[in-house]
C-alpha cells in the first residue's frame, strides 16, 4: 500500500474507509428532495414529457394516471363508421354559424402577441412561406382529444398499414364542434365543418387532455390557445407526395391556456434581489438610460443556434462583439423556434456571453425559460470601431445564466485543470470571491470568475491598467453589490491574493 | 445515494443531478424489476451508471458551477473536505476513471462485499476482485503522487 518503504504513513483500509467518509459523507444540498419531487412529478405524466420548457408550470396538479380508453374501431375508407347510431351527434352537436372567436375569456394577447382565430391563421398559413417552421403564432380555438386510433382499416393518406392514426384526428378548429361519439356507443369520427386546422403535439404534455378525457368520457371540445408554426417539411415522414400535407399541419410548441387557465413560465420575480424583467423591459429601461452600471435580470426564452457558433475558442483572440457569434443566440419574450436571424415574434434581444466564458447554456437545453444576469455598457465595447460602440454599448453581455426552467444555478467558474493558465492554488477561488465580497460595503455576489494572464487583460477589459509581468495570472471577476445592485470588475493576482484593481460600478461608456 | 454519486463524480451540482436522475430512472424502470429482492443492488447499479455517465460527460464540459451559496458562505461551508486525508483522497481520485472510482466508491465507502459488487455491476465476483485490486494499486499510486505534493 501506499508509503510502504517509503517511510510515508501507510493507506491501509480503515484510513481509506476514514478519508471516503471525511470525504463525501455529506448532507445532501438543500433543495434537492424539491428537485426529485418536482423532476418525478413531471416523468410521472402520461405520455412523453417532453423537453423541460414545454412542460406545464402548473401541471403538477394533474393527476398521473390518466387513462383513455382504447377503442377498437370499424371504419369505412373514409373514417366515418358506418351506421353508427351515434352518427349524428356529431352533427347535432356542432354549432355551425357559432362565431369565429369562440374561446371566450381566452387572453387576446399571449407572449405579447396578438392571438389569432383559427381563420386567421389559415390565412397565415396560406400566405407564409414557412418550411423551416420558424414562425411562431398564436392560436385560438377548440380541441377535442380523440381516442387512440388505430391506422388498419382505413386510408388516412399517412401511408400507414397500422400504428396509431390518432394524429389524423387532433384538430384546432374554429367553433365548438363534437367531433367524437362517446363510448359505450360505438366511437364515431367526424371532420370538422368549420374552419379547422391539424395539430400536431410532438414532444407535448398531454395530461391536460387525456386528464380532461378520462375524468369525462363525454368530454367536448374544450377551448384552447396553441402557441405553434406551419410548414415543417423536413420530417422523415414529409414524402414528397406528402409535403402539402405535412406544410398545412400546425405544430404546436406549447399549450398556453385551456379553459380559462394559463400555462407559461413562470420567471421567478427576483435573482439575488436583482430584478428579473422582461425583454422588452430591459430595451426599454436601457433606452431610457436606467441601467447603467447595475446588474440587470432578464426573464425571456433562450434559443441558441447549435450549428453557427464561429467565435474563436482562443481566448486570446476572443471578440466579445463578433457579429456571428452574437447573432447565435436570442432571447425574447415569446417562445419560438427562430433563431438564424429570421422573425424574432415579439421582443427579442441578442445577447453575447462575456468574454472567456468557456461555455454555455447547457447544450440539451438549447431553448427554453432562463433568466440572465449581465449588464449593458461593457468596457470592451470601448474597443468597438467608433461607428459600432454605440451598438457595443447597447449589448447585453451575459455574466451569468442564472436560472433554467425552474432551476437556479449558481456562477460558473473554470475549475483548475481546465483552464490555461492554472491558477496557483486550488482553493483560491473561494478565497478570491470573499475577497471581492468585502470590497463591496453592502455585501454582494460574485457573477462570474475568469483565471487569465495579465496580457491578455485588454482583451477583456481595456479599461483596467495593472503593473503586473505579462505572464501573471489574475483572477477577473464581476461581483454585484446587495440592495443598489451595482456591477463591478475587480482584478485579484494570483499570486499574492490580493485585490489589485477595481471598477466598481462599472463606468458608463461615452459614446461619441 | 447522494453520497456513492458524490464519490464517483467528485462533483457537488453532479451529484444532485445523478441523484434526480436515478429516481426518474427508478420511476421508469421500476415495472421492468422482476426480483424485488435485488432492488438494493438494482438502484445502486443506476447510480453508478448514472455517475459513470456523468464523469465521462464532464470530460467534454470546460466549466463546473459553483453554487451561489458557497461563494456567499466561505470558510462555513464544507465544499473541499475538511479533513487532510479526506483532501488527499478526494484529489487522488480525480486521476482515476470512473469505473475505478465506483468500485472503490462502492468497496470502501457504502462497505459493499465483492458478491454485492458483482450483483450491482453484473459482473463476476473474480473479476470485481482483479479490478478492485487494480482501481487500488491506482489509487495508492495516485495519493502517493499528492503526498509528494
Amino acid at each position: 500500500m501506499t508509503g510502504a518503504g517509503s517511510g510515508k504513513e501507510l493507506w491501509d483500509d480503515e484510513r481509506l474507509a476514514a478519508a471516503y467518509r471525511a470525504a463525501f459523507e455529506v448532507t445532501a444540498p438543500s433543495g434537492l428532495e424539491d428537485r426529485v419531487a418536482k423532476a418525478l412529478a413531471s416523468d410521472a405524466r402520461p405520455g412523453h414529457p417532453g423537453p423541460r420548457w414545454l412542460r406545464w408550470s402548473g401541471a403538477s396538479a394533474v393527476a398521473a394516471a390518466a387513462v383513455v380508453v382504447i377503442a377498437a374501431v370499424v371504419l369505412t375508407s373514409n373514417g366515418i363508421p358506418t351506421g353508427s347510431p351515434a352518427a349524428s351527434h356529431a352533427a347535432e352537436s356542432a354549432t355551425a354559424g357559432a362565431p369565429e372567436t369562440p374561446t371566450g375569456g381566452s387572453p387576446s394577447t399571449i407572449f405579447g402577441a396578438d392571438v389569432l382565430t383559427v381563420p386567421q391563421a389559415i390565412e397565415v398559413r396560406d400566405q407564409l412561406d414557412d418550411s423551416f417552421g420558424e414562425h411562431d403564432i398564436v392560436v385560438a380555438g377548440w380541441y377535442q382529444q380523440p381516442p387512440p386510433i388505430h391506422c388498419q382499416g382505413f386510408a388516412t393518406g399517412t401511408g400507414s398499414s397500422g400504428g396509431d392514426c390518432t394524429v389524423e384526428y387532433q384538430w384546432l378548429i374554429a367553433n365548438p364542434e363534437w367531433l367524437f361519439g362517446t363510448p359505450p356507443q360505438p366511437l364515431t369520427l367526424a371532420d370538422p365543418t368549420g374552419p379547422a386546422i391539424r395539430a400536431v403535439f410532438e414532444d407535448i404534455d398531454m395530461s391536460w387532455a387525456l386528464a380532461s378525457a378520462a375524468e369525462d368520457p363525454r368530454q367536448g371540445p374544450t377551448p384552447v390557445v396553441f402557441v405553434g408554426h406551419f410548414g415543417v417539411v423536413r420530417g422523415a415522414s414529409c414524402t414528397e407526395s406528402r409535403i402539402e400535407r405535412c406544410r398545412e399541419r400546425f405544430v404546436v410548441d406549447q399549450v398556453s391556456w385551456v379553459d380559462g387557465a394559463a400555462y407559461d413560465a413562470v420567471f421567478p420575480a427576483d435573482v439575488d434581489g436583482i430584478p428579473v424583467r422582461s425583454v422588452e423591459k430591459v430595451l426599454e429601461d436601457r433606452d431610457a438610460g436606467e441601467l447603467h452600471g447595475i446588474a440587470v435580470a432578464i426573464g425571456g426564452w433562450y434559443a441558441a443556434d447549435p450549428v453557427t457558433i464561429s467565435c474563436p475558442i482562443v481566448p486570446k483572440a476572443w471578440n466579445l462583439f463578433d457579429r456571428t457569434c452574437a447573432t447565435s443566440r436570442l432571447v425574447a419574450d415569446i417562445p419560438q423556434l427562430a433563431n438564424r436571424d429570421r422573425a424574432i415574434v415579439g421582443t427579442g434581444l441578442r445577447p453575447v456571453f462575456a468574454p472567456l466564458w468557456t461555455t454555455r447554456v447547457p447544450a440539451e437545453e438549447p431553448q427554453g425559460p432562463v433568466v440572465l444576469v449581465g449588464h449593458f455598457q461593457d468596457p470592451l465595447a470601448l474597443s468597438c470601431r467608433v461607428d459600432d460602440q454605440r451598438a457595443c454599448a447597447g449589448t447585453f453581455v451575459i455574466d451569468r445564466v442564472a436560472w433554467i426552467d425552474g432551476e437556479p444555478l449558481g456562477p460558473r467558474v473554470p475549475p483548475p485543470g481546465f483552464v490555461l493558465p492554472q491558477p496557483a492554488v486550488t482553493q483560491q477561488l473561494f478565497d478570491v470571491a470573499r475577497l471581492v465580497r468585502e470590497e463591496l460595503a453592502a455585501d454582494g455576489t460574485v457573477q462570474s470568475m475568469t483565471v487569465l494572464e495579465a496580457q491578455d487583460l485588454a482583451s477583456l477589459d481595456p479599461t483596467a491598467i495593472i503593473d503586473l509581468d505579462a505572464r501573471a495570472v489574475i483572477w477577473y471577476v464581476r461581483a454585484v453589490e446587495a440592495g443598489t445592485n451595482r456591477i463591478g470588475s475587480f482584478i485579484v493576482d494570483d499570486a499574492t491574493g490580493e485585490l489589485i484593481w477595481s471598477a466598481f460600478p462599472m463606468p458608463a461608456i461615452v459614446v461619441p | 445515494m447522494y453520497r456513492l454519486a458524490l464519490a464517483i463524480a467528485g462533483d457537488e451540482a453532479d451529484a444532485a443531478d445523478i441523484t434526480q436522475d436515478t429516481f426518474v430512472a427508478m420511476w421508469k424502470q421500476l415495472p421492468k424489476l422482476r426480483d424485488g429482492d435485488r432492488f438494493d443492488a438494482w438502484l445502486h447499479r443506476i447510480v453508478v451508471n448514472a455517475a459513470r455517465m456523468a464523469v465521462r460527460g464532464r470530460r467534454r464540459r470546460r466549466v463546473r458551477e459553483i453554487p451561489n451559496t458557497e461563494l456567499a458562505e466561505v470558510g462555513a461551508d464544507r465544499t473541499m473536505p475538511v479533513s487532510p486525508d479526506g483532501r488527499r483522497l478526494a484529489a487522488a481520485l480525480t486521476d482515476l476513471d470512473s469505473d475505478q472510482r465506483a468500485l472503490l466508491a462502492l468497496h470502501h465507502l457504502e462497505g459493499r462485499s465483492l458478491a454485492e459488487i458483482g450483483l450491482t455491476l453484473g459482473i463476476p465476483v473474480g473479476t470485481v476482485k482483479s479490478r478492485l485490486f487494480a482501481a487500488r494499486r491506482a489509487l495508492d499510486a495516485a495519493l502517493s503522487r499528492e503526498e509528494e505534493r
